[in-house]
């Protein structure tokens, strides 16, 4: 039976990502084992057992005495592996309820977190929610419990779009409020002023947060593929504007990629991974891309 | 402002679909849900502000575009006058044309009615031509249009075998009565042989879909025609073609013109036109006769041209036959009769000597008779006799006159006729055998019969004499062929034979004449049993004074005879009568009574198709003093003649003029027949017949008791003919059995008159009208064309809008594909 937050588990999603592992880039404090480097020392670093060998893992790390009797691939674990405490940040505000494909940036997005939940606690690691607009508006703690994971799923299906965006306050409020060093990813379409954000994010860096951000956008606000004039009508303020998309394509587009650039740009120099995302992208690509990106960068 | 094609108008409702397509494309610009509206700025505004005004230009230039193409189109025009006009005119053209038979005259070798054809032909080429039209197209409505318009009817009817153009003529004569008539010329598509009894037979209906049925059934190629049977009110044509095909046909009529009702027809056609140019152009000689009057009215707002078609420089001499009058109207076979023919020259120099020639029935050899030089404007009287040396109960009689000077031939003919009695073979039958000559009982009576010189007071006036009377004895009337006779008078017959009596009594039946004048032997038991006497024989009454005191008025057996006799009746007198008792049966009457109280003097019967008179008293000097008074020899004569001559002819007027309806009263007893009517002809041997078209009120054969003659459009000789019973097929020549009345059709005096009026004289008649006069001297159209030119058609401005239109459409491609592509970047 599927539970209320089920639906944004898609088992064929799952079932394309077997073997990943969310690896945080940096050692993070844990309570639990996980499959993460601790940064604590005094904990052995002797072998501790075989895991299947997964792309991307170090050859040198292939026990080739079971290959030899087993005919698979092991790595030997030898070094003690805390747990990752990872809280998803989701935008839910009214600009992220848009989308001319087949979902909205905000059911992107929501999709993109239980899987990433569900990736988490699958690994022994930790997984929390935060669902924000101008404002945090739901804040789940990460916890490693099967049932915690349906509790994020539960609230991922509560979550109703609504308010402006207010990316900055909402991060240096969490940046105060989350102690413990762990993995913060950013789910947004980041529509706030980019220096303010960057701030804001250098907060969690500060911090000493591995953030991951996933700049959620839809084709049509990178692309504006309209040809008809049409009322504009903005989301979050309700304000109209009378525009001819096609005469404006070009500079819209420009603009576009210049604030994402921005954005990029910032993060970049602050050491914090950017991912523009467009929602017309698979999701299990986005996430696999990602965190492959990420555990080569790793190592 | 006009237009030539006010339905294309209709059309500019299509400007509403560019614009309604704006207005709908505009209506559903959407309220399109957008994330957020930082990235964009004032820019897009004026991005909106170019984006809507490019729509907008664009709409103009459709909307533009198609009112220049329907405008185009629709051929606007502006109602002007002159040739300054902006756009273009259609044009109401009413073509009238002189066919009077003046415009037979010829010049240069040309005759002015082929002048007149060509400036017409002109004036349509000019038509077609300014408008592109096909010829045989006959619809749409944005070309000009134009009617032709005969001064003096309609010619021969145009036999065609081309159907589609018998339905075309159909169309436009819907509602009209029409003939259909098939060709019956020797040799031609529809001879006899092929063309059945169906097709021999005319179609005569108002109803339009029966006669293209009609046409549908017809054989392919028999050539046949539409002839209307009522005048056809005038109306324009779009077809040019037909037009055209209507003046190729158009010939000199022999009926005089009348311009004033012409153009009348005219004038009201085109009054029904709103086209920018209407225009009556008038082409005559401008013959005084036809042009002199009160002045044209209802022309007001119409232009007309008046070509006038000058006749020759120098007219001659023109010779006519006014008249020619016989003597009397009918004679007896064999008899001349003296005929006047009044010759005039008209022309205004003296004539030279002409030749009259005198055609009689279908002699080969005419009568010659010299005219001398005449003076201008004088006339002669020219006396000739006409023998009466036919068998034809009408003698067709033509004079003929040439002139090799004569200007004029139209009126160089007249037809006439005169009536010819076939003789009364009389038989008179002697009752007193190997009597001396004056003993003998037929004398007084043959005496009475015999032929007459013309002075003689007993018999003048009366213009006969009755031939071949010959008599027989009484005993060998048996012996006698009594077909050969028409009349038998029986003088002084004791008895009959059986056989004899048994014989004379077939001859009456069949239609044989009987006078008896029974005499004072006859045994009165012997007559009465004869059984076919009008009265019976009561007793011989001697020394009884007694004198004839009156004759029937209203019978014609003894018509006229009081009149001429007078105070005479009474010395018809006698001593000793026979008492008579007319019998009651029908037919019987008392012709003449004596003096005696309530005894009759002559009693007539009819005896099967025949009639038998019985007198009271003998026909010798032994009997009675009648046959010494000369009032016997007219009664006797008036009773053969009478008994002899039982057919009365249709009643119809044996001269008419040209141009003249006429109807015929029709003999009871042929109240079924079917009428035809004939056109003779002379020919190599004998007299020909070509049938002509007739009218009639219903039916397919005669219901009333006349018949309608169409008016006479030729001169000549024209047979009526009521065929007895109804006929199959149509009637070729005048049948066996049938009841013909001739009739002579003559040209009238007015066409002969020459002298054209001035033709400033002519123009001043068109009151009201905007007139040009011009003179057509030249023979090649050249004049004609000049009128078309007067046909003024304005700039064409639907050729400029139809540009623009092309232009409009242009730009539009550009700024819209320019558009696209800037949408596209």
């Amino acid at each position: 039976m599927k539970t209320v937050g089920s639906k944004f588990l898609d088992p064929d999603l799952l079932a394309k990502l077997p073997n990943l592992e969310v690896v945080a880039r940096k050692l993070v404090r844990g309570a639990f084992v996980g499959y993460h480097k601790s940064p604590d020392f005094g904990y052995s670093v002797e072998f501790v057992d075989h895991r299947e060998y997964a792309p991307g893992d170090d050859l040198r790390s292939v026990d080739w005495r079971v290959w030899a009797r087993k005919d698979k691939y092991y790595v030997k674990r030898f070094e003690m592996e805390s747990q990752l405490k990872a809280t998803i940040i989701l935008d839910s505000s009214k600009s992220m309820d848009f989308g001319d494909g087949r979902m909205t940036k905000l059911a992107y997005g929501s999709f993109m977190a239980a899987t990433i939940s569900y990736l988490l606690i699958h690994q022994n690691d930790m997984a929390g929610l935060v669902n924000f607009d101008s404002k945090v508006r739901t804040y789940i703690p990460p916890r490693g419990s099967r049932q915690h994971l349906r509790l994020i799923l539960h609230a991922l299906a509560g979550i109703k779009p609504g308010g402006s965006t207010n990316v900055s306050a909402v991060c240096h409020h969490l940046a105060d409020t989350i102690k413990t060093r762990g993995m913060i990813i950013l789910i947004s379409d980041m529509l706030d002023d980019p220096q303010s954000m960057l701030t804001a994010l250098r907060h969690f860096q500060h911090m000493k947060h591995d953030v991951i951000v996933f700049h959620v956008l839809d084709d049509s606000e990178l692309d504006l593929p309209y040809n008809e004039l049409a009322n504009f009508l903005e989301l979050e303020t309700g304000s109209r504007l009378a525009l001819d998309p096609a005469g404006f394509r070009s500079v819209y587009t420009s603009r576009v990629a210049a604030f994402c650039g921005e954005l990029r740009e910032g993060l970049l120099k602050t050491n914090i991974d950017y991912n523009l995302v467009r929602t017309s992208q698979p999701i299990e690509t986005t996430i696999s891309n990602f965190f492959s990106f990420r555990a080569r960068r790793t190592r | 402002m006009n237009f030539l094609a006010v339905g294309f108008l209709f059309g500019l409702a299509a400007v509403a679909v560019p614009v309604l397509i704006h207005l709908i494309h505009r209506q559903r610009y959407p309220d399109r849900r957008f994330t957020t509206l930082r990235f964009f700025d004032k820019t897009v505004k004026h991005n909106v502000i170019q984006r809507k005004l490019i729509d907008r230009i664009l709409l103009a230039l459709r909307v533009l575009a198609l009112i220049a193409l329907m405008l185009g189109l629709a051929r606007p025009f502006f109602q002007t006058t002159g040739s300054g006009g902006i756009g273009e005119r259609r044009r109401s053209v009413a073509i009238v044309l002189d066919n009077s038979p003046s415009m037979g005259r010829m010049r240069d070798g040309k005759t002015l009615f082929d002048r007149a054809k060509t400036a017409a032909t002109a004036v349509l080429d000019a038509l077609q031509s300014n408008t592109g039209e096909s010829a045989q197209a006959d619809a749409g409505d944005a070309r000009d249009r134009v009617e032709l318009i005969l001064t003096a009817g309609a010619s021969t009817p145009l036999y065609t075998s081309d159907k589609e153009a018998l339905k075309r003529e159909l169309a436009v004569r819907t509602g009209q009565r029409l003939a259909l008539l098939a060709e019956e010329k020797p040799g031609a598509a529809g001879t006899a042989e092929t063309t059945g009894a169906e097709w021999s037979r005319p179609e005569f209906d108002a109803d339009s879909a029966r006669l293209l049925a009609a046409i549908d059934r017809a054989p392919a190629g028999l050539a046949l025609a539409l002839v209307p049977l009522e005048p056809s009110e005038p109306r324009l044509h779009y077809s040019i073609g037909q037009i055209r095909a209507q003046l190729e046909n158009a010939r000199v009529s022999a009926v005089p013109g009348d311009v004033r009702t012409s153009v009348a027809k005219a004038a009201r056609v085109l009054r029904e036109s709103h086209d920018g140019e209407r225009r009556i152009v008038v082409l005559s000689d401008l013959q005084k006769s036809k042009w002199q009057g009160e002045k044209f009215e209802g022309l007001e707002g119409l232009s007309v041209t008046l070509g006038a078609i000058d006749p020759p420089a120098e007219a001659g001499a023109n010779l006519a036959i006014e008249n020619v009058t016989p003597a009397a109207r009918e004679v007896v076979l064999g008899q001349s009769v003296m005929c006047t023919a009044t010759i005039r020259n008209y022309g205004n120099r003296p004539s030279e000597t002409a030749a009259l020639s005198i055609v009689v029935g279908d002699r080969a050899q005419a009568a010659k008779i010299e005219i001398p030089p005449l003076a201008a404007s004088t006339s002669m009287l020219v006396s000739f006799p006409i023998s009466a040396m036919t068998r034809e109960r009408n003698l067709l009689c033509s004079a003929i006159l040439k002139s090799s000077t004569d200007t004029f031939d139209y009126d160089n003919s007249w037809h006439f006729q005169i009536g010819v009695r076939p003789p009364v073979t009389t038989l008179c039958v002697n009752g007193a055998p190997g009597a001396a000559l004056s003993d003998r009982e037929t004398f007084f009576v043959m005496n009475a019969l015999a032929p007459r010189p013309a002075s003689d007071s007993a018999t003048a006036g009366q213009g006969e004499n009755l031939v071949d009377v010959r008599d027989c004895d009484a005993n060998d009337l048996k012996n006698q062929q009594l077909f050969q006779y028409s009349v038998i008078v029986l003088c002084g017959i004791t008895t009959l034979e059986p056989d004899a009596r048994e014989k004379l009594h077939r001859f009456v039946s069949d239609g044989g004449g009987l006078v008896i004048f029974p005499g004072s032997k006859a045994v009165l038991d012997d007559y009465n049993a004869w059984g076919f006497l009008p009265a019976k024989l009561l007793e011989r009454k001697t020394g009884n004074f007694a004198y004839v005191t009156s004759l029937a008025d209203d019978a014609p057996a003894v018509a006229g005879v009081k009149q001429r006799i007078g105070g005479g009746l009474n010395a018809l007198s006698t001593n000793t009568w026979i008492a008579l008792e007319p019998d009651t049966q029908p037919g019987t009457r008392v012709l003449a009574s004596l003096s005696a109280p309530s005894f009759p003097a002559l009693v007539q019967g009819r005896v099967g198709k025949g009639t038998v008179i019985l007198s009271a008293v003998g026909s010798h000097v032994s009997d009675s003093d009648w046959p010494l008074r000369p009032a016997f020899v007219i009664l006797t004569r008036t009773l053969v003649k009478y008994l002899g001559n039982p057919a009365v002819a249709l009643a119809l007027e044996p001269n008419r003029i040209v141009g003249e309806g006429a109807s015929a009263l029709v003999p009871s007893e042929l109240a079924t027949g079917t009428p035809a009517l004939f056109r003779l002809i002379q020919k190599e041997k004998g007299v020909g017949y070509v049938s002509l078209p007739w009218n009639r009120t219903d039916g397919a054969s005669i219901a009333a008791a006349s018949v309608i003659l169409p008016r006479a459009t030729e001169t000549g000789h024209f047979l009526l003919s009521v065929q007895p019973g109804a006929a199959e097929g149509l009637i070729r020549e005048p049948g066996l059995g049938a009841r013909m009345a001739p009739v002579s059709v003559n040209h009238g005096d007015r066409e002969s008159t020459q002298g054209s009026m001035p033709m400033a004289d002519a123009a001043a008649l068109f009151s009201g009208a905007k007139v040009s006069a011009k003179h057509l001297t030249d023979a090649d159209g050249e004049s004609g064309i000049a009128i078309a030119d007067e046909l003024t058609t304005g700039r064409e401005l639907w050729r400029i809008l139809l540009c623009a239109a092309l232009v409009f459409l242009l730009l539009e491609t550009v700024v819209a594909a320019r558009s696209r592509s800037e949408t596209a970047n």
